[in-house]
């Protein structure tokens, strides 16, 4: 087999070899079970549809208005006959002893390159991006629980994934079919809500703007149900991370309102708010590319490939100056390039879903600090900050501060034995009480995610054929094969990815990185907001200019000028800042300072 | 103990003597020449001055500092608060009458109000706010007036392509109905009387030109004729004893020529801005433009007058010098007869202070807080703040309102690419308008 591309001995060859592992993921992992989503045949586009995104995230694709939408199938990048569940081997071996014997926090692991605030953004994009549903409290899968575990239930039971209405519930040929409930596209859905009833709850309908209240918080929700969180489009596993975050870029969005009310005043409520969220979807996407994944993803290579996927291989400086080059995606990026969905319509995937539950980011022990003195303030458990008490502690610090805490924070590193406890026994604002470890592992054998070596081998990544090979750390091997009975193929994908040791500089798996690469430029090239409708004419010279513009150091001392001292000089705001009073790490790196200029290289 | 303010170098003020001091002497101070306007604009000496005061500025920091302008040391400010100190302790103890500008302004208009010291300058600016009916929020003869700029548009549009002599002849002739009555509408010469005039103002020769005795006789008997429908009609009634030909010719200075250019320059931008296009029209079609009440509320109208105004000041430099001792707000104390240089160009651009400093922006007048700032000075600020801003803005509504309900303007013969930074210059004489049906 040929070496993996960070094996080459260049960058320039290591650029080009996932240029090439990009090509073949989108020829050969696409695919789609048959009605996936609702045919529209003969509808024409409204006006509204062509110059805006729309709640439930149809007619982004105007030939095909049901692909992305809310409510529609997750695809595949595993072909649909390797998808088959394996009901036999469901608890197989019994996933609450792989969260406890493997998965388990012995003791915190920070992953050092990236901070809580980066943490909180993935989960933030997560709920961007997918929700398969809260499930039936009647329907349910149940796992047997050891004597002497402290579990407060025998056995636990977890709710069963609904499949999509109307799909068959097990087809013999493959996994059946489950539905987003969020929109697939990137479309900032968590701020604005997928669908009309969500989004009509989060909008003032004065001036465009999106409900803050006037000490600059997000109003809570009224839904007893509810109690502690905060009114915005996606609400679901709330915790100050969210709350911060939602809270920031509502901010943002009120912003962008009144600086293209005072450029177009012409504009109603509905043109402002749309263009508006236009605006905050593009940001919070270049924000996640070129920062957030530069920041995770600390390979030379990928400080090139990410830019790349925004602005170009021609960097930064030039883009700005000259605006894309011909329409080639190699030479000027994704971003304003032409839509292009590859070989199958866009859809995220249950691959993409797996692949991203990365809870051991999350630290169990928080420290609020002060950011005017840097005293500690006071320290919690991650249960403490979540759910119910989410608004009474927000309520309780200054945003500041919180901010402050959250980039001081290491995140934890996404490996075994890291995971948060806290997590392995979350009390659900519905009193339901879950072990997300748990969770992760039945939810992929659930919905026919393949186990590791098979998931390796759809993506032409070798097997693993002995547990030594899975990691190199043979303390873990000997666990893993003691959980696994010597079966190195019966290995979950969440344990193969947590044992891996990942590539130089990566925050996570190398096996993870592969889906990543194919969707993450697949999330900007398939969307026509994103490409042919990037462009002034659709977000206005004023929107465009903002996302052209922006970094999250700018969205934070935009709201929150009182960081300045802390991350004034800051070049990564997803990497641990410094200490109140210490000097920020030191500039930016070559690759970076390469990747800005016109003499950066072709990536993928 | 104060720190004093910095000096920049003698290198330093040999450049700013020659990329900003000399350039503004060089294109005419009040008459723009036309060769040299030209190169002026070829060289880019406004964005060369620009890059030098940004460079001072970084290396010498926000506070005033010194700068050699040729031998003498003038004090250069950049904070619009230091702005506000100055321009705000206008006439006294921050004369507006450096030696240059009182030089220049005696050839044509040695009675200047803008060169005036004490009573004489509070009894010439009660006159002029009078006549001109400052701080109303539309002057009394506004709806003459609208006539006459609708007259003056009709003109121009039936040409449909204008040059700058084009405009600049049409807004003569809406000057001098508007200030002197229909009688003067034809009086060519007059106009030219006070070009040359302006031209000799150019060489600073410290008293009045040949020939001025001549035009201010030619220019009393309009005054005196008083057409009501005019602002000489206005002058009986005013306060003081003022001999107001001596006044009036400033307003045919200010509207004939510079108001002029900076309508000519909107129509450039609007012609290639078409989303500011889209939002004057879309506020035009919002109102009976027939009603000069509703023309004087067109905001955004005004504000793409204004932020032409700022991105390309007709008055790139001025100053004030100090009549005493004065101590400034961090205490700092200017000697008497200290030169204080407010570059507008510099200012007006200042991207650490200006977030939309390069790029063509009427929302920040109509809807921001732009008006507020002490960084754009070309209107001034302050006691000695424009008399005749409102009325001259009223005009600018006036004329941008019917062209853009008529017409679609096209710029020829020039290109402004919004997406990039707009340039610091831009030569009338460079460009022509054509005027596309709508």
């Amino acid at each position: 087999m040929s070496p993996q591309w960070y094996e080459y001995p260049s960058l320039i060859l290591q650029t080009g070899s996932l240029a090439r592992l990009r090509a073949e993921l989108r020829d050969k992992n696409l695919f789609e079970a048959p009605k996936m989503r609702p045919k529209t045949d003969g509808a024409k586009p409204t006006e509204e549809v062509l110059r805006a995104r729309t709640p439930d995230g149809t007619w982004n694709d105007l030939d095909d208005p049901m692909i992305g939408a809310s409510g529609t199938g997750f695809g595949r990048n595993v072909p649909l006959h390797l998808t088959k569940p394996d009901r036999r081997r469901l608890l197989e071996p019994n996933p609450r002893l792989i969260s406890e014997r493997l998965m388990a926090r012995d003791e915190f692991k920070p992953a050092g390159i990236i901070n809580a605030l980066a943490a909180a953004w993935l989960q933030f994009e997560n709920h961007n991006w997918f929700f398969h549903g809260n499930g039936l409290p009647d329907d349910v899968i149940e796992v047997p629980v050891r004597d002497g575990d402290d579990w407060p239930e025998r056995p636990m039971r977890i709710r069963t994934t609904q499949p999509l209405a109307g799909s068959p519930p097990n087809p013999r040929d493959r996994a059946p079919l489950y539905a987003n409930t969020e929109t697939h596209w990137w479309d900032a859905s968590q701020i604005y809500g997928s669908g009309p009833d969500r989004q009509s709850e989060v909008r003032t309908f004065v001036d465009g703007k999106v409900k803050i209240n006037d000490d600059g918080r997000l109003p809570p929700s009224m839904n007893p149900d509810e109690a502690g969180l905060d009114i915005t489009g996606m609400r679901e596993n709330w915790w100050v991370g969210m709350g911060l975050l939602h809270t920031l870029f509502a901010r943002e969005h009120n912003a962008v309102c009144d600086e293209l009310k005072k450029n177009y005043p012409s504009f109603d409520d509905q043109r402002l708010f749309e263009v508006a969220w236009l605006v905050i979807a593009a940001l919070i996407a270049k924000i996640h590319t070129v920062e957030w994944t530069t920041c995770v993803l600390r390979h030379p290579a990928l400080q090139i490939g990410m830019n790349a996927n925004w602005y170009g291989a021609l960097g930064e400086t030039f883009r700005d100056r000259v605006g894309r080059v011909g329409d080639s995606e190699a030479l000027s990026g994704i971003v304003g390039s032409t839509k292009d969905h590859h070989s199958a319509p866009f859809s995220l995937t249950e691959e993409f879903v797996s692949v991203y539950r990365m809870h051991p980011l999350i630290p169990d022990e928080w420290e609020f600090h002060s950011l005017e003195s840097g005293e500690l303030l006071e320290t919690f458990d991650f249960t403490d900050i979540q759910g119910r008490s989410t608004r009474d502690v927000m309520d309780r610090h200054q945003m500041g501060d919180l901010w402050y805490s959250f980039g001081l924070a290491s995140a934890g590193a996404v490996c075994l034995h890291n995971y948060p406890n806290a997590l392995r026994k979350l009390t659900r604002i519905d009193g339901q009480v879950t072990d997300l470890a748990t969770l992760d592992i039945v939810r992929d054998r659930e919905r026919g995610v393949p186990r590791y070596n098979d998931f390796r081998e759809a993506l032409r990544m070798p097997r693993r054929k002995t547990f030594d090979q899975l990691t190199p750390n043979p303390t873990w091997a000997r666990e893993i094969y003691e959980v696994y009975n010597g079966d190195v193929d019966a290995v979950d994908l969440q344990v193969g990815m947590y044992a891996e040791k990942p590539p130089k500089g990566f925050g996570f798996s190398d096996t993870a990185f592969r889906i990543f690469i194919l969707m993450a430029s697949r999330r900007l090239k398939s969307d026509r907001f994103f490409t042919t409708d990037f462009r002034p004419e659709v977000y206005t010279k004023v929107g465009f200019d903002w996302v052209n513009n922006t970094s999250m150091k700018d969205v934070l001392l935009r709201h929150y000028p009182e960081l300045q001292p802390v991350i004034g000089d800051v070049e990564r705001v997803f990497a641990p800042w410094p200490k109140l009073g210490s000097p920020a790490p030191g500039g930016k790196n070559p690759v970076v300072r390469v990747a800005d200029t016109v003499k950066a290289y072709m990536p993928w | 103990m104060v720190a004093e303010y910095r000096h920049a170098s003698v290198v330093e003020g040999v450049r700013f003597t020659a990329q900003v001091g000399l350039p503004n002497v060089v294109q005419g101070l009040f008459k723009k020449r036309e060769l040299p306007t030209k190169v002026a604009a070829i060289a880019k000496a406004e964005a060369q001055g620009y890059a030098l005061v940004a460079g001072l500025v970084e290396r010498l920091g926000t506070d005033p500092f010194y700068v050699r302008v040729a031998t003498d040391e003038a004090l250069l400010l950049t904070d619009p608060a230091d702005i506000e100190h100055v321009l705000g302790g206008s006439p006294d103890p921050f004369a507006s009458d450096p030696e240059a500008k009182r030089k220049g302004m005696a050839a044509f208009q040695p009675d200047a109000l803008t060169i005036s010291r004490g009573d004489l300058w509070r009894t010439r600016r009660a006159f002029a706010e009078h006549v001109l009916a400052t701080g109303a929020p539309l002057h009394p003869l506004g709806p003459v007036f609208l006539d006459v700029v609708t007259d003056a548009v009709a003109g121009l549009v039936a040409l449909e392509e204008v040059g700058w002599e084009d405009v600049n002849d049409a807004f003569a002739r809406v000057t001098r109905r508007v200030v002197l009555g229909d009688d003067a509408a034809g009086d060519l010469g007059l106009t030219r009387q006070l070009g040359e005039l302006m031209a000799a103002g150019n060489k600073q020769p410290g008293k009045p030109a040949a020939g001025y005795d001549d035009f201010v006789a030619h220019l009393r008997t309009y005054v005196e004729a008083g057409d009501p429908k005019s602002l000489a009609g206005l002058v009986a009634d005013a306060p003081g004893d003022v001999d107001a030909a001596g006044q009036v010719i400033h307003w045919l200075f200010a509207m004939g020529d510079t108001l002029a250019l900076n309508l000519f320059r909107t129509l450039a931008l609007l012609a290639t801005h078409p989303e500011q296009l889209h939002e004057a029209r879309a506020e035009v079609g919002r109102v009976d433009t027939r009603d000069a009440g509703y023309v004087a509320g067109l905001d955004y109208v005004a504000g793409c007058l204004l932020d032409t105004m700022r991105l390309w000041p007709t008055t790139a430099l001025f100053g004030r010098v100090t009549t005493r001792d004065v101590e400034m707000p961090g205490g700092q104390v200017v000697p008497e007869g200290t030169q204080v240089l407010i570059y507008n160009v510099f200012n007006h651009r200042n991207r650490d202070r200006v977030p939309f400093a390069d790029r063509f922006a009427p929302g920040e007048w109509s809807g921001g807080d732009a008006g507020e700032s002490w960084l754009f000075n070309f209107f001034s600020h302050g006691p000695q703040g424009c008399p005749g801003a409102g009325l001259s803005v009223f005009l600018g509504q006036a004329f941008l309102a019917s062209v853009v309900d008529k017409r679609t303007p096209e710029l020829v013969g020039a290109t402004l690419d919004e997406s990039q930074p707009l340039p610091y210059g831009l030569d009338a004489f460079g460009f022509r308008i054509h005027f596309l049906p709508r």
